[in-house]
């Protein structure tokens, strides 16, 4: 009964399928004329490249389908560099050359957002000179930092905001809009996953208390869990916020030597030598799963 | 019956409807009572059975069957129309003389739509223009607000299932976007989902609380690519169901694993 086919969900394992829908050009195409025909703001198309033989191929083949949703009525077209395939531990970079020839070519007619390989202010200035884009998105990085954008002013002097005062800062947000009342979010899973995401290389070194925020079921649980994490900065001597890195970001980017001298992803390293877990795996989406797979509900 | 009914004795003593006329049923009812629930479980239970035949006759003729919004379209469009909308809403006007019928309120594609929302919501446009992503159950409002806080100019919301959005209350309730504060614009709804009327639908609703709709094309996540039931689908299938801890029993009639 896999009936739905088009369904997107970016957490691992649910049923289907964004970029899939991307090369149902038809069922998108008819999707894009619905919308455009009946909706009263602006339509965008978050899109990858169309997976081809080669990359010329490839960016060919992307190249004509966004005409064609722009000759359908779309508003906007957010472009990721990258195609399906290039995921997890085979994300590599995202292709900007290929977002460029998507601006040269459909960028006096609409608005184009470039997305992929952004992990700081510098990067996105970068891939905006790059691909000449109206504006740059960036997703895993900002999970990690939220403060990624942030012009040098807004942070008075210093190179970077700590993560403990990231994540107590999104924790203080989370009470006066809480993510499950409205916020789009999921309760505490959403807050768990977030701070995971904040504090990710520290909870690399101490499993104890990475149990304790997988275990959290409350908002207090998880403000103990930064408390800790505070303190443990607090004690070690060398520890310098201004030279904190993303290492959640680079999970899928960082190759290591394991033993017998071959390189691998490190969050493959991790898995097998540490029982390392991705973030991703603590949310429990099981029943969205299901929900993906028969298109139906829970 | 005649005048009985002004002050005769009650209905069931009446000449009408007598005990002795009303005793039997009564009798019956009660000693095969276990045998009516039986009768109304089946009756039930071939309900269900037929839905699920209508539902793989639909999935087979799906090709055709997208084609057809007729649900939507045939709905008073005045529905959504008289909403409330914000001005600063669209980036265009909206024409109130927009024919019912839906078909003419397209919008006119501007090149500068995105720039005038920007300066709208008091963002210079010389100033490079950083987004936040779409993200399942990432994108939450209060981690728009920190990223705002941050010089991020423009949000998406994590990505609506259209279908559940426009099934499950509980789900609508959680994807609702009117409780957002003023401060979480300019927003754009990220919709998945390839059912036009639901996408369509959803997209409706959503419209009035943000500053434009995304079609998610871009997520490369998912194992399940084919509409129709396929060998290899099944068996991915069947190891999915195995590694959940409660497979969901009402679901089973449908798959035939």
């Amino acid at each position: 009964m896999l009936s739905s086919r088009t369904q997107c969900a970016g957490i691992a394992r649910r049923g289907n399928y964004g970029a899939f829908l991307l090369e149902e050009t038809d069922q998108l195409l008819e999707l894009v004329s619905v919308l455009t025909r009946h909706l009263t703001v602006p339509l965008s198309v978050k899109v990858r490249l169309l997976p081809a033989a080669t990359r010329d191929e490839s960016v060919q083949k992307s190249l004509a389908l966004y005409e064609q949703l722009v000759d359908a009525g779309v508003h906007m077209l957010t472009i990721h560099g990258r195609t399906r395939f290039h995921k997890g531990v085979g994300t590599g970079a995202a292709d900007w050359e290929a977002i460029r020839a998507a601006v040269d070519l459909l960028g006096d007619r609409i608005p184009i957002l470039a997305n992929g390989s952004i992990c700081s202010r510098q990067q996105a200035d970068e891939c905006l000179r790059i691909t000449a884009a109206d504006g740059v998105m960036s997703s895993e990085a900002v999970l990690e930092y939220p403060a990624l954008f942030a012009p040098t002013d807004m942070l008075g002097g210093k190179q970077r905001i700590p993560r403990t005062a990231l994540a107590t800062e999104y924790l203080e947000l989370c009470k006066q809009y809480h993510p499950d009342d409205g916020g789009q979010g999921r309760g505490v899973k959403c807050m768990r996953a977030h701070v995971h995401h904040m504090l990710h290389a520290d909870l690399q070194e101490r499993l104890d208390v990475r149990q304790i925020l997988i275990d959290s079921e409350t908002l207090e649980d998880l403000e103990l869990v930064v408390r800790m994490v505070q303190e443990m900065h607090d004690a070690q001597e060398n520890h310098d916020s201004e030279q904190e890195e993303l290492t959640w970001y680079m999970r899928h980017r960082t190759l290591v030597r394991d033993e017998s001298g071959l390189t691998i992803n490190m969050a493959q390293h991790r898995k097998d030598k540490e029982g390392f877990v991705d973030s991703k795996e603590l949310v429990d989406d099981t029943a969205d799963c299901f929900a993906c797979l028969f298109d139906s509900e829970y | 019956m005649g005048g009985s009914h002004s002050h005769g004795p009650p209905w069931w003593k009446n000449e009408g409807v007598s005990t002795v006329n009303i005793f039997p049923v009564l009798s019956f009812v009660v000693c095969c009572r276990r045998l009516i629930v039986l009768e109304l479980g089946l009756i039930l239970r071939a309900k269900v059975v037929s839905s699920s035949i209508r539902d793989i006759r639909a999935i087979q003729i799906k090709g055709k069957e997208t084609t057809t919004i007729s649900n939507i379209e045939r709905r008073p469009s005045s529905q959504w129309e008289k909403r409330d909308i914000h001005p600063t809403m669209s980036p265009h006007s909206i024409d109130p003389a927009t024919p019912t019928d839906g078909f003419s309120s397209k919008l006119a594609v501007d090149r500068r739509w995105l720039q005038k929302l920007l300066q709208r919501h008091g963002h210079s446009t010389k100033e490079p223009l950083y987004v936040l992503a779409p993200m399942v159950d990432q994108s939450d409002l209060p981690f728009r607000l920190q990223c705002r806080k941050y010089g991020t100019q423009l949000c998406f919301t994590p990505m609506v299932h259209a279908k559940l959005f426009t099934t499950m209350i509980e789900y609508e309730r959680r994807f609702t976007l009117s409780n957002g504060p003023a401060v979480d614009r300019p927003l754009i709804a990220q919709i998945c989902g390839g059912n036009p009327a639901q996408v369509l639908e959803c997209a409706l609703k959503l419209q009035p609380y943000c500053d434009g709709i995304d079609i998610n094309c871009g997520c490369p996540q998912g194992k399940f690519k084919n509409a129709s039931p396929h060998p290899d689908d099944v068996s991915v299938l069947k190891r999915l169901f195995h590694r959940t801890l409660t497979p969901c029993s009402r679901l089973e009639p449908n798959v035939q694993v």
